[in-house]
Parts: C-alpha cells; sequence; structure tokens
C-alpha cells in the first residue's frame, strides 16, 4: 500500500472508532468497546510508522490533497494532509502514547457504567489532534486546535454529576476561547499578508514579503509589514499560551486534573498541550524573522516556568503537583523554541511525553491503589506494597528531574544550551541571560518538587497502618513498563541528535552563523549547570522530607513563622483570586448589568412588550369611536371627504 | 352664467347631504341620496356646456346617463334591505339599529 495516498486513513481511522462507540457503545459489551477504541489508535500508529519511514525516500515531505473545501472569491481553502518531519515526530507521540494510553484505560476506566462514552471522547480527541498536526494548511490545523478543546472540555467535565469537574471543564474551554481568539487574529493577519493560508505558499509569501515596505491593500494599509508580522506572531502565540498554558492563560491546566487520570495523561501531559509547540515549529519560517517577538516568547515561557515551578513546591495533591510540573516543562519547551533551535523544544515534547505520561499513569494506578486518594500526605510507605508501580513512578520522576541518564536530562540540557547559546552570542539582549537563569532555577526547583511528590508518596510511615490497596490491572502495568523504558533510554540512545538530524532540513535557519566554539560552551554551562542544580534539588528534597523529624519541622515552619510565603505558593499565588477580582467578578457584573437593565428593561420590557401594549392601548382608545350609529359614520365620511377636498384644492 | 348652475348644484347637494346626515328614517335618508346624485348629476351637464377648445364636450351626459342607471339599481337593492329591515326589525328608524358599536 502506498501510504501517501492512506494518509487520510490515520484521523478517519480514531474518528470512526469514535462513532461507532459513541452510537452504539451502549449496547456492546465492554470488551468489545475497547477493541474497537483500541485497534483505531493502533493501526493510525503503524500507518504513522509507514510514514515515518516513507519521509527517507521523500524528504520534502508527503502530501495527499483530498477536496477543495472553501471556495469563495478569493479565499481557496483546500483539504489536505501532508506529513514532514516535524508532523511524523508530532504522529509518532500521539498516536503512540495514545494508543498506550487508550489500553491503560481500560484497565482504569473499566468499571465505570459510562465507560464507552469515555472511550469514544479519547477517540474523537485523538482524531481532532491528528487533524491538527497534519492538516496542510492554518484553517484545518484550527479545525483539530478547536477540536481539541471541545474534547478536554467533555473529558474534563466526564464525571458531570460533580459540579466542581463541570466548573473546571468549563474553565478550560473558556480559558482556551480566549487564545482562540488571539490565534484567529494572527491567522486573519497572516491572511491579508500573504493571501494564502497553506503552509508552502505561506512560507514562499513571507520569504518574498520587503520587511521594510509598508501595507500596500487591507485594513492595516501604511503599516509597516515588519510590524503587521509582530501583531501576527504575537497573536499565534497569544493562542499557543492558551493551548499550551503559559502565563496568562495557563490556568485551566492545573484544574483540568479533575477530570479521569487517563485524561490528564492524554490531553495535559503527551498531546493536546503540545499543539502550541508544533504551531510554533510549524510557523517556524514566520518567528525567525521576529527576534524581538522570541525574545517576548522566551521571556514568558522562563516566568512561566519558574512560577509553576514555584507552586508545584507547596501542592499536596499528586495530580495538582504533575500538572504544575507539565505547565513548567511547558516553559522550557516554548524557551527552546524561541531560541530559534527548533529541534530542541521538539525533543523536550517528545521525551516530556513519554516521561509525563508515564508519571500521570503511575500517580492513576496509586490512585486506583489507594481507592481513589490523592493527597499525598494520606499515603507514604507505598513502597513496600506496589514494588512495581513505585520503581516504574520512580523511573518517571528521575526523568523529570533531569538526573542523567534519564531522557529528561538530555532534552533540558539541549533547551538550556540553546538559551546559553543566545545569551553569550555576541550582541545578544541581556535578558536571555536572565532567561538563562531563571530556566536553570527552575531546574533545580523540578528536582526539588519531584523528590518531595516521591518521597511523601512511597517512602516513610504509612498514613494508615490498616490499608487495603487495591489491586492494579495488568494492561495498566504493560503500559507504565513501556512507557518507563522509553523514558529511561530515549537520551541514552541517541534520540535527540537522530531528532535534530532527521528534522534538520525542515526548520528555517537561525539567523545568525552557527558559533560551533561557542555552541561547545554553551553545551558545558548547560550541561554543569543543570546537573549542579538537579544535584542540589534532590538533594534538598531528601534533607527535608526523608527524615521525620526534619519534615515535622518544616510543618511547624509553615504554619508558623513560614506562613505567609508558604501560603502565597500553595494558594498559587493567588492568580485565580486575581482573574476572579478583576476579569470573572466584572465581566459578571457587566453581565448582569446587561441583563437586568439592557434585557430585562429595554429589550423585554421597552421593545417586545411596549410594542404589543401601545397596539393594544391604542386600539382600546380609538375603539370608543366605533359606536355603530349611521350618522356618526356618514358625518366622519362626509368630514374626511372635505378635508381631502380641501387638502387638494389648496395644494393640488 | 355657469356659476348659477354651479351654485344650485352645490345647494341641491348639501340639502341632499343634510337629508343624509340628519334624518333618522332610512326611506327620507335614500331619498336624499338621490337628491345628492341629482346635484352631481347637474354639474356634470352644466359643465359639458363650457367649450372645451373649438367642440363642445359631450363626455359629461354619458356619465349622466350612467349616474342614473346606477342610482337605479342602488335604489332597488336599497329598498330591498329597507324592507327586509323592516320585516325583522318592525322599524325604519337607523337609531334604533346600533348593533355595530365597538
Amino acid at each position: 500500500m502506498e501510504i501517501e495516498s492512506s494518509l487520510y486513513l490515520i484521523p478517519l481511522l480514531p474518528l470512526v472508532g469514535f462513532l461507532v462507540n459513541g452510537l452504539l457503545g451502549n449496547q456492546l459489551p465492554k470488551w468489545l468497546v475497547a477493541v474497537i477504541a483500541c485497534t483505531g489508535p493502533f493501526i493510525a500508529f503503524l500507518l504513522s510508522v509507514q510514514a515515518l519511514q516513507a519521509l527517507a525516500t521523500h524528504p520534502e515531505g508527503l502530501h495527499q490533497a483530498m477536496f477543495s473545501w472553501i471556495s469563495t472569491g478569493t479565499l481557496n481553502v483546500p483539504f489536505g494532509l501532508q506529513v514532514d518531519a516535524l508532523t511524523a515526530i508530532m504522529l509518532m507521540n500521539v498516536t503512540g502514547i495514545g494508543t498506550a494510553i487508550h489500553l491503560y484505560s481500560y484497565g482504569y476506566m473499566h468499571a465505570d457504567p459510562s465507560f464507552s462514552r469515555f472511550m469514544a471522547y479519547l477517540n474523537l480527541f485523538l482524531a481532532a489532534m491528528l487533524m491538527l498536526v497534519m492538516g496542510d494548511n492554518l484553517l484545518l490545523l484550527f479545525v483539530g486546535w478547536e477540536g481539541v478543546g471541545l474534547c478536554s472540555y467533555l473529558l474534563i467535565g466526564f464525571w458531570y454529576q460533580d459540579f466542581a469537574n463541570v466548573d473546571a471543564g468549563r474553565k478550560a474551554f473558556i480559558v482556551n476561547r480566549i487564545g482562540d481568539f488571539a490565534f484567529l487574529i494572527g491567522a486573519f493577519t497572516l491572511y491579508s499578508l500573504t493571501g494564502t493560508l497553506e503552509w508552502h505558499g505561506m512560507e514562499q509569501a513571507v520569504a518574498a514579503l520587503d520587511l521594510n515596505a509598508m501595507v500596500v491593500s487591507g485594513p492595516m494599509t501604511g503599516m509597516p509589514i515588519m510590524v503587521a508580522l509582530m501583531i501576527a506572531g504575537l497573536c499565534l502565540f497569544g493562542g499557543a499560551t492558551g493551548k499550551s498554558a503559559q502565563i496568562p492563560l495557563y490556568v485551566w491546566l492545573p484544574d483540568a486534573m479533575a477530570g479521569p487520570t487517563p485524561v490528564s495523561a492524554l490531553i495535559h501531559a503527551a498531546t493536546m498541550v503540545t499543539a502550541g509547540i508544533y504551531l510554533l515549529g510549524r510557523m517556524d519560517f514566520l518567528f525567525v524573522l521576529l527576534p524581538a517577538v522570541m525574545g517576548v516568547i522566551a521571556l514568558v515561557a522562563a516566568c512561566t516556568a519558574l512560577l509553576s515551578g514555584l507552586i508545584a513546591i507547596a501542592q499536596n495533591d499528586i495530580k495538582k503537583v504533575l500538572a504544575y510540573s507539565t505547565v513548567s516543562q511547558l516553559g522550557f519547551m516554548f524557551a527552546g523554541m524561541a531560541t530559534g533551535f527548533f529541534h530542541t523544544g521538539l525533543f523536550h515534547v517528545v521525551t516530556h511525553a513519554f516521561f509525563k505520561a508515564l508519571l500521570f499513569l503511575g500517580a492513576g494506578a496509586v490512585i486506583v491503589a489507594m481507592h481513589h486518594e490523592q493527597d499525598i500526605r494520606k499515603m507514604g510507605g507505598l513502597w513496600k506494597d506496589l514494588k512495581g508501580v513505585s520503581i516504574l513512578f520512580i523511573i518517571g520522576s528521575l526523568a523529570l528531574a533531569g538526573v542523567p541518564p534519564f531522557a529528561g536530562f538530555y532534552s533540558k540540557d539541549a533547551i538550556l544550551a540553546a538559551v546559553y547559546y543566545q545569551a553569550a552570542s555576541p550582541g545578544a539582549s541581556p535578558e536571555w541571560m536572565v532567561i538563562f537563569g531563571m530556566l536553570v532555577f527552575t531546574a533545580g526547583l523540578t528536582a526539588f518538587y519531584t523528590t518531595r511528590l516521591v518521597v511523601l508518596t512511597f517512602f516513610g510511615k504509612p498514613a494508615d497502618e490498616h490499608r487495603h490497596l487495591h489491586e492494579v490491572h495488568w494492561t495498566m502495568m504493560a503500559v507504565l513498563a513501556f512507557l518507563a523504558a522509553l523514558s529511561a533510554l530515549a537520551g541514552v540512545l541517541g534520540l535527540g541528535t537522530w531528532l535534530d538530524t532527521f528534522t534538520h532540513h525542515v526548520w528555517s535557519p537561525p539567523a545568525v552563523e552557527v558559533n560551533e566554539a561557542l555552541e561547545h560552551t554553551a553545551h558545558y554551562v548547560a550541561m554543569g549547570s543543570s546537573t549542579a542544580v538537579v544535584v542540589l534539588g534532590i538533594g534538598a528534597g531528601l534533607f527535608l522530607y526523608l527524615s521525620e523529624s526534619r519534615r515535622e519541622a518544616l510543618d511547624r515552619w509553615t504554619k508558623g513563622s513560614g506562613a505567609r510565603v508558604y501560603g502565597m505558593a500553595s494558594h498559587k499565588f493567588f492568580v485565580d483570586e486575581f482573574y476572579e477580582a478583576f476579569i470573572v467578578n466584572p465581566i459578571g457584573w457587566l453581565a448582569k448589568l446587561l441583563w437586568g437593565v439592557v434585557d430585562r428593561i429595554v429589550i423585554d420590557s421597552g421593545i417586545v412588550e411596549g410594542s404589543a401594549l401601545s397596539v393594544s392601548g391604542f386600539s382600546a382608545a380609538l375603539r370608543h369611536t366605533q359606536v355603530g350609529a349611521v350618522s356618526a359614520a356618514t358625518t366622519s365620511t362626509l368630514v374626511g371627504v372635505i378635508v381631502v377636498v380641501l387638502w387638494l384644492v389648496l395644494h393640488g | 352664467m355657469i356659476s348659477y348652475y354651479l351654485l344650485f348644484a352645490a345647494a341641491l347637494f348639501s340639502i341632499g347631504a343634510y337629508g343624509v346626515l340628519a334624518r333618522r328614517n332610512v326611506l327620507i335618508i335614500l331619498m336624499s341620496l338621490e337628491l345628492m346624485l341629482n346635484g352631481v348629476n347637474i354639474v356634470f351637464v352644466a359643465l359639458s356646456l363650457v367649450p372645451h377648445g373649438v367642440q363642445m364636450a359631450p363626455g359629461g351626459h354619458v356619465f349622466v346617463l350612467m349616474v342614473m342607471a346606477v342610482a337605479a339599481a342602488e335604489v332597488a337593492v336599497g329598498l330591498a334591505i329597507v324592507i327586509a329591515l323592516f320585516r325583522t326589525r318592525q322599524t325604519v328608524d337607523i337609531n334604533d339599529l346600533q348593533m355595530m358599536s365597538g
């Protein structure tokens, strides 16, 4: 089978699974639902592998034009699928990790009465994500972009009987919509500059633009093209902050942990949140022209990484810690993208998908074993009872913390090296050194809170000596083992170097010439500093939390003299409260005002009821003239005739 | 010269109109209506005497014949209604026939 002509099967198969399970799932036995749900992603994975192999002989990429989607006047949008090196890597990620998570979901969710609905949503989510990475134009990407937003809403609020879950789902959807608005503005700006939405056409059109000229037509007439491109770049990045949980729109992701744990792993670690990174990588031809925008992205990313790292230290819900670490790691990815060495960000996307999926699914196994208890203070000592899960979870933690030789070390190191390279380049703006410092500090924080999480969960004294742990399903263990192998070995086996060479021709070359000596220095500086802070972080974590007496002293400190500092972090720096007070509430008041005054009084009472009332009132008054006397009728007729005749005589 | 005819016609029309408005007997009202119609007929005939260019304008005569025919038909229908009315209500006073008040 020629793979290029069957690319459409990759997103279609999960979609078919969604339709079958969504429409008929209630009537089918659960094992059949699971088989249908897992088969689609698995075949999609096999096809993705074929596509990846085919790229070796077609380095320019595979493309399948399907049909003309929108054709009105000058706007022509084709419906086509493409696979180049960037998409192929994302495909491996989405379908590979996706299939593993589908399998795990059978073990985790098979007792749930809405199991078939859950699997159907997962399939739809996967189909949307595949459309996102395979679409050959910006609008098709947006279809997938909205699709994953919808599915995250459906899956976060999956247990809709609990109002808190529904709220979290709504929050995710609305926050994402804010980002989508920025995305659309960016897309419109780009379209008005280039006149096309297809990747190749856009790349050529942007390359052909004279950056010193002015825009000659459209609503931006007279604006320098450079400024217009910066608006487009910033708006697209604004869209990415929504999907990929960066400041200021990261607040939805930690709340999204309300969904079932496999959802957290699938959406909020491995796939959906990487959509923003993918967008930056796909639009690389735009961003390499805009060093100022790249600086903004790197700064926002570093701030996000640092802020969420600090918050993660003070969280006690096992999934919340992981959620904030996801936000933090996404900051690393954006920083890597912003250096112009796009492969570093992509590398971290891949390794992060391995170990974060492992950590979330491991956390799911712990949660199942603890009968749906998520507070790490109530765990402790799980090592004795859950040896298998513990070992796998610790492998994931080491990878997250960035301990060599686990995968996370290599990718984080590559990003730090790229940032240092930027900072140390002659003529670099000084903010890059600050960014480098923030990221190194965050790497230390990551090691610290990961150690804290592991120690509190698996070591020490059990909070309850008489607990009976629930058995962990074998499909869950198998998936964990598979992901652990990837997390441990991906870096050692040279995934980073391979990714660099494999995707090299996709990226637009960075504006500066590569300085090899500086590259080496950057590499050593990054490796040295990151190893040092990781050792410090882990050491501090072990020192503070492994000993019972020190942990009690720490508890006293957080309740006593350190309550203010600790409270800031444990309350997430009051960002949610800030948004509540300054954005959500004013909008609520405005809505109440509009409802009470404009809707109730002006529209309902005034326009709708008012017009009806005025008609009936007028006719009630008019009715009295209708007395039924023939003489009155004839008199008024005659008066009317006289008036008309007089008017005609005088004015006619 | 022509204004005498017109003044006469106006007087006839006004007397008819007064009769229609002021009298209560339906038969009188029908007779007053005939007066109004004849007032109009006189205007037609009188005005057809006025030279229109070199020729006289005989069109007014045609209208008068037409009005007479229609008036005859109208009286036939009107009297039939009056008879039907009298048979059901035993009255021809229009002040007793105010059933259409709002």
